[in-house]
């Protein structure tokens, strides 16, 4: 499990290439990030609600639509 | 944790098969001797629900058809890049027969029309009394875009000027990470994100210049393949049907848990209130794990109707918009000295998934073989195109395709065969033995060298390799039940994705019970039971078959106990044989396993397992196992050189899965692997037209495929591996099955005709290209 990232939206999620899911309930291994996918659960694609690239590097605090485990869906809306 | 010490097959049968023995968990079971001893492991058994496929009994998602089911189509943009202006929905709600309308964006986001980064992204979904007015009804909603630049080309959006797909320049690269280490974002501009510069495989390790300076030959070469899509025979969709007390989905995927767990969050639902049913799957090869954007908008339309919605997606909306295998332009520069032996290799990429990351290539060269100078560049670059996604060994094929051609101009350059100059670079035993068996059955030795076919009519023999990890997942649970009527079941999560996952639970079940196959009733794709692995990587096998054995061993101890008790004897006196339960010290002792049951006091018992570690302390520290799943094809052809037509006459196979559960399954799983390594190496290709961002064969027609008769004989030799790691030693063969193949085509090309080709598809045209580029 990948011990040193920093916190990540709570809707970012990733499949690596070896059938796990990554993000959410599951850890973060980040095992081959090279073949890695990335999706946010907000859009249900690979772009976020922003309509910008999601990943790691960018779904975390600071990205207007980031939200931690303590916010619910709906009570933050993207804001541009 | 309690354990105990068992003695376990070891190696390989005919090469160096011994014992090893194995600290194991207490309640596990000991260890099954070598397929050759077994009774249904290993065996041809014929699949459980092969006769319900073949008259059409079995019913896959799309056949599902519920009272009041309403039918759904989504809209898709038909440009490239736009910013949304504005979309109007009126007409299409009025439609007679509609019964919801719903946009996309507003699943998120009420206040903000949405951006377009490719043609065919969604942007609404529409709910009708049929499909016909479904597909009316969208053709009547009107968006009003502002057209904006793309690209859909990969070297054109590598250029200084070329349009962005994400508005902000990257000014330093954290998408992803390796283990341990933050990318080098130095390179990352543009439309281009990375490199990614290592991995846990191995990464970057010693001095390439200095190793490139030893070398006493060295190959340099770049290599071409295409974007291809996956093509699975049932395309992405759901039925889903919302009820007060929580929704039931039925859905084509890869992971019935991965799809509950998506809807879950996406509705702020407890999961206990999503039930995802998969009974019968037709195929996906990596890209049905989630729920995709066609999930949430059923959901979304059965909720506004409180009516069963059935969406699923069309042959051309599978091609835009549900992933492919990205392309690549993949250098490569390795050296070696004269014994054959690697000084260096230096790898460099670049891939397009469109608008999503996820195009390396890089594990093949870092891991294939031994060599102490290795580098790595992978970089993904952005286009307005649809998103890639996992396609059956992800990065590894595109890899293979360059690796093992370079590997046998190394050989060629040293004059060395092929197959020797692996033996000396390959340090697996089972790819050794794959190379040796392969080797005699197809008829290595006739190979002639390259460009020595007389006549306009050339054949030609090449061969490839390859490794794929062997993981498992964890979290895979599995319920055997005994009923008091003698009724065996046995229950999971996991699905079936077509390989054959059925029948394999019933063979582990029935060898451990004594019973035969047909005795045991499997009921799987469905979250109702005990969570199962997702269908990807490989990793089924390896992950459910151990906890169905554990779960079956240890209801069997538990009948044992009773019947103990009733014959006044030990329980560990008890054995199980040919549909009995026998006392070991006396014959005359016995009842049939149906007779047993009836001494249950409850009306069933039984036993929940889960994947426990593997065995002799193969473990990472976060919790995976792993080993290696080796792979070695032979390929014959014949190329025309008048025309540039080429035949892929035979594929020979060699390949190792661990313990084979069922041949006959295998060779089939191995079939598939190689026809669509076939079709990649020769045929299929996205095209795009740079003018419009459209992809313009997105069918079944002009994408081209093959048929019949241009599917190769296949022969495959399955060489019996036992690492001793888990009750079944048992492992998938899905990926293995399709990374070699194309490269091998490719060097049997090069020895038919003398001239090697470095891109797929191998063409007629890319075949008379090479030929009158070499006469030029």
């Amino acid at each position: 499990m990948k011990t040193d990232l920093p916190k990540l939206c709570k809707y970012l999620r990733a499949r690596n290439p070896y059938g796990m899911p990554e993000g959410g309930e599951n850890p973060w291994y980040l095992l081959d990030d090279a073949n890695t996918i990335f999706w946010c659960i907000r859009t249900a694609g690979g772009t976020g609600p922003d309509y910008a690239l999601v990943g790691p590097g960018t779904c975390q605090k600071g990205r207007g639509c980031y939200a931690d485990d303590e916010e619910r869906k709906g009570d933050k809306p993207y804001q541009s | 944790m309690d354990t105990k010490k068992e003695k376990f097959p070891h190696g390989i049968p005919g090469y160096n098969l011994g014992e090893i023995e194995r600290e194991i968990p207490a309640e596990d079971p000991p260890a099954w001797p070598i397929n050759d001893e077994l009774r249904v492991i290993g065996k041809r058994v014929p699949r459980l629900d092969a006769r319900a496929k073949v008259t059409g009994e079995a019913k896959y998602t799309s056949d599902i058809q519920l009272p009041g089911m309403l039918y759904a189509k989504m809209l898709r943009a038909n440009v490239a890049h736009a910013k949304i202006l504005a979309i109007d929905t009126t007409l299409a709600e009025k439609l007679p027969g509609v019964h919801a309308v719903h946009l996309m964006h507003e699943m998120d986001d009420k206040d903000h029309l949405p951006m377009v980064k490719f043609v065919g992204q969604p942007i609404a979904g529409v709910a009708a009394e049929s499909l016909d007015i479904a597909k009316e009804a969208i053709k009547l909603i009107k968006v009003k875009y502002d057209e904006k630049p793309f690209v859909i080309d990969l070297e054109d959006a590598l250029d200084a000027n070329a349009p962005l797909v994400y508005d902000e320049p990257i000014a330093e690269q954290r998408d992803g990470g390796d283990v341990g280490v933050v990318h080098d974002g130095s390179k990352g501009k543009g439309n281009l994100r990375g490199p990614s510069t290592s991995s846990f495989w191995g990464g970057p390790r010693g001095d390439v210049e200095k190793g490139f300076a030893e070398a006493d030959v060295v190959v340099e070469r770049t290599y071409r393949t295409q974007v291809h899509t996956h093509v699975p025979l049932e395309t992405h969709g759901v039925v889903i049907d919302w009820k007060p007390e929580g929704m039931t989905v039925y859905a084509s995927t890869q992971s019935t848990k991965g799809v509950r767990d998506e809807l879950a969050t996406y509705f702020d639902l407890p999961k206990s209130q999503v039930r995802v049913i998969c009974q019968f799957m037709g195929g996906g090869f990596g890209a049905k794990h989630s729920a995709g954007t066609f999930g949430p908008m059923a959901a979304t339309l059965s909720k506004k109707t409180g009516r069963p919605v059935w969406l699923m997606l069309d042959r051309q909306e599978e091609h835009l918009a549900e992933g492919n295998r990205p392309n690549s332009l993949h250098s490569l520069k390795i050296g070696a000295k004269k014994d054959g032996t690697l000084t260096a290799i230096q790898q460099k990429s670049h891939g397009t998934a469109g608008v999503a990351l996820g195009a390396g290539v890089g594990r093949i060269a870092q891991i294939l073989y031994e060599c102490p100078n290795f580098t790595t560049e992978q970089y993904d670059v952005l286009t307005h195109a649809g998103p890639g996604a996992a396609w059956r060994a992800p990065g590894n094929v595109q890899g293979a395709f360059g690796v093992e051609q370079a590997i046998d101009e190394l050989a060629e350059k040293l004059k060395i065969d092929p197959l020797t100059l692996r033996d000396k670079i390959d340090k697996s035993d089972v790819r050794k033995v794959e190379r040796m068996r392969g080797a005699e059955k197809f008829g290595w030795s006739k190979r002639q060298p390259a460009g020595s076919s007389q006549g306009p009519v050339k054949k030609g023999m090449g061969m490839a390799q390859s490794t794929w990890p062997r993981f498992v997942h964890l979290d895979s649970s599995v319920e055997v039940k005994l009923y008091k009527d003698g009724a065996v079941e046995v229950r999971s999560g996991v699905q079936d994705i077509g390989t054959g996952t059925k029948t394999i639970l019933a063979q582990v079940v029935a060898e451990e019970l004594g019973l035969e196959v047909s005795d045991v009733t499997v009921r799987i794709g469905d979250t109702v039971f005990p969570d199962g692995p997702a269908s990807g990587g490989s990793v089924v096998t390896g992950s459910i078959t151990p906890p169905t054995r554990n779960a079956a061993y240890q209801v069997k101890l538990k009948l044992f106990d009773l019947v103990a008790k009733e014959w006044k004897t030990e329980a560990n006196k008890l054995t199980v044989k040919d549909g009995m339960v026998v006392h070991m010290d006396d014959s005359s002792r016995k009842m049939t396993f149906k007779d047993a049951l009836k001494s249950l006091r409850t009306g069933h018992i039984s036993v929940l397992a889960s994947r426990g570690d593997d065995y002799g302390g193969f473990q990472q520290s976060w919790g995976l196992a792993y080993g290696d799943l080796g792979s070695v094809q032979f390929a014959e052809v014949t190329v025309d050189t008048q025309t540039g037509l080429i035949k892929v006459d035979r594929i020979v196979a060699a390949h190792s899965c661990a313990r084979p559960l069922n041949i006959g399954q295998l060779e089939s799983q191995i079939n598939g692997g190689v026809i669509q390594g076939v079709s990649y190496a020769l045929y299929e290709a996205r095209v795009m037209d740079k003018g419009t961002g459209h992809f313009i064969n997105a069918n079944v027609d002009q994408y081209k495929m093959p048929y019949a008769m241009e599917i190769p004989e296949i022969e495959s030799i399955l060489v019996e591996e036992y690492p001793a790691q888990s009750s079944t030693d048992a492992y998938g063969i899905a990926e293995p099955a399709n990374i070699a193949t194309a490269a091998a085509i490719a060097n049997a090309v090069y020895n038919a005709i003398g001239v090697r080709i470095f891109e797929i598809p191998i063409t007629p045209a890319s075949i008379l290209n090479a030929l009158n580029k070499d006469y030029e």
